[in-house]
């Protein structure tokens, strides 16, 4: 509750930049906003990748304890959601090579019930398209290599551009869009299969 | 070729927001992290503050003169420490007192002492031939020696307050012995001064007896005669066989003859 309160006394047009600036210096509460900003995003962005929440969970908090570490030398060279993503990416490619496996999906991704409910408008049929479509597209997710998988969340869930991708994930942005494209192409074939 | 073109404008029309795929995902992902992780990432941000900030304070205390203040404050304060408990326990600096330093100051002492109740008593008598200050150098000695061994078991300003009334008592002792027993024979042994004064005595007899012969031998008869007149009257007691010894027979008959 007093997170969301301290949300909302800051400045909402303060930038993330800013914000982790000001946390550098020792503002807590800086660091309160920022996290609301981005704590669902990088949540599911590594939850969709783990396929496990448990290790989903553990590599969350690693990404933030590292970035509350590596406060004091942070400096602005690029979006901030390009350095937070950067940290989860690794975070994730690290747990990755000590598993040496693919991330196996175990995890059935729930249905958000309240936007459900929105998309559906009190529906039943429509409620029932929409959640087939939902859990067919977390299983198509899931199918995508891990590439395909990691763009297309940096694309939704961090909002980023191609280029921020390619520099986020560290490789040109043609690679960034092949793999965008090739994403962007299986998930839509397998949605419109019936 | 038609392919790649479809994939462009899939991509293009996914880019501007205008995909199926986007609505479905974002309908479908809304998961959260609990308010546990939450409060636990939270609580690691503040204590990483309060850290700092702890970090922080001690630099001021780390400053390059802070050690060496310290050292030299610390030294300064031990040292003043130790002078006060001597100074108020009375001791001396120099941890080891030196008793040999104090018996020697305590024989200079005792010397002059022994001078001075042989002046005060013979103050009128000539100065003690080579032979009798030998002697009394000697003696002089072996009291200091018994003193010396008597003052390591007594504090040294005690034996010294001690001795020297002893030596008061003595002399006066002494003057009172001479009073009394003035005809006391020679060879009786006295202790402390007494001895002295009469070893004194003896070796101004023995000076004036070979004064006497001298004078003789050197032609001075009357002169001779005179003194030992001046003897005979001073030393009474004096046996004929102890002149005899000394000044031996002939000038001993020629001085009572002529």
């Amino acid at each position: 509750m007093s997170l969301e309160i301290h949300y909302y006394e800051m400045d909402k047009d303060t930038s993330d930049e800013d914000l982790m600036l000001r946390y550098a210096t020792g503002d807590v509460a800086a660091f309160e906003a920022l996290y609301v900003r981005h704590k669902g995003p990088v949540y599911r962005y590594m939850l969709n990748l783990c396929r496990n929440e448990a290790v989903a969970e553990e590599l969350y908090q690693e990404v933030w304890m590292k970035l509350i570490k590596a406060r004091e030398k942070y400096q602005v060279k690029a979006k901030f959601t390009t350095y937070l993503y950067k940290l989860a990416h690794n975070q994730f490619i690290d747990h990755y090579r000590k598993q040496n496996v693919r991330i196996v999906e175990d995890q059935s991704v729930e249905i958000d019930d309240v936007e459900h409910g929105q998309l559906s408008k009190n529906n039943p049929e429509k409620k029932a398209q929409t959640n087939q479509t939902i859990k067919k597209l977390s299983g198509l997710l899931a199918s995508l290599p891990n590439e395909q998988q990691e763009v297309f969340l940096l694309r939704e869930e961090a909002g980023m551009s191609v280029p921020e991708i390619a520099e986020t994930l560290s490789i040109n942005q043609e690679a960034a869009k092949s793999r965008l494209r090739y994403a962007i192409s299986k998930l839509r074939a397998g949605l419109s299969v019936e | 070729m038609a392919n790649n073109d479809q994939n462009d404008k899939e991509l293009n029309d996914y880019l501007n927001g205008d995909s199926d795929v986007s609505k479905a995902y974002r309908a479908s992902n809304k998961q959260k992290p609990s308010s546990k992780i939450d409060d636990a990432i939270f609580s690691a941000a503040k204590e990483a503050v309060d850290s700092n900030l702890l970090k922080e304070k001690p630099k001021f205390h780390k400053a390059p003169w802070v050690k060496p203040v310290s050292i030299a404050a610390m030294i300064t304060l031990s040292v003043s420490l130790v002078v006060t408990i001597q100074q108020e326990s009375g001791k001396p600096l120099i941890s080891e007192p030196d008793i040999e330093m104090f018996d020697s100051a305590t024989v200079i002492e005792e010397s002059a002492i022994t001078e001075t109740i042989i002046s005060s008593d013979d103050a009128s008598a000539p100065a003690p031939a080579v032979l009798g200050a030998a002697e009394d150098m000697y003696r002089a000695e072996e009291k200091t020696e018994a003193a010396k061994a008597r003052m390591k078991a007594v504090p040294a300003k005690k034996i010294l307050s001690k001795e020297k009334a002893q030596l008061e008592v003595l002399k006066e002792s002494a003057s009172a012995d001479e009073q009394i027993l003035p005809s006391a024979p020679t060879g009786v042994e006295f202790d402390g001064a007494v001895s002295i004064k009469q070893d004194y005595e003896l070796s101004m007899k023995e000076e004036t007896l070979l004064k006497i012969k001298g004078l003789w031998e050197q032609g001075e008869i009357f002169k001779a005669k005179e003194t030992y007149e001046n003897f005979t009257k001073d030393y009474p007691d004096v046996s004929s066989e102890s002149i005899k010894e000394i000044l031996g027979d002939y000038i001993y008959n020629g001085l009572l003859n002529n």
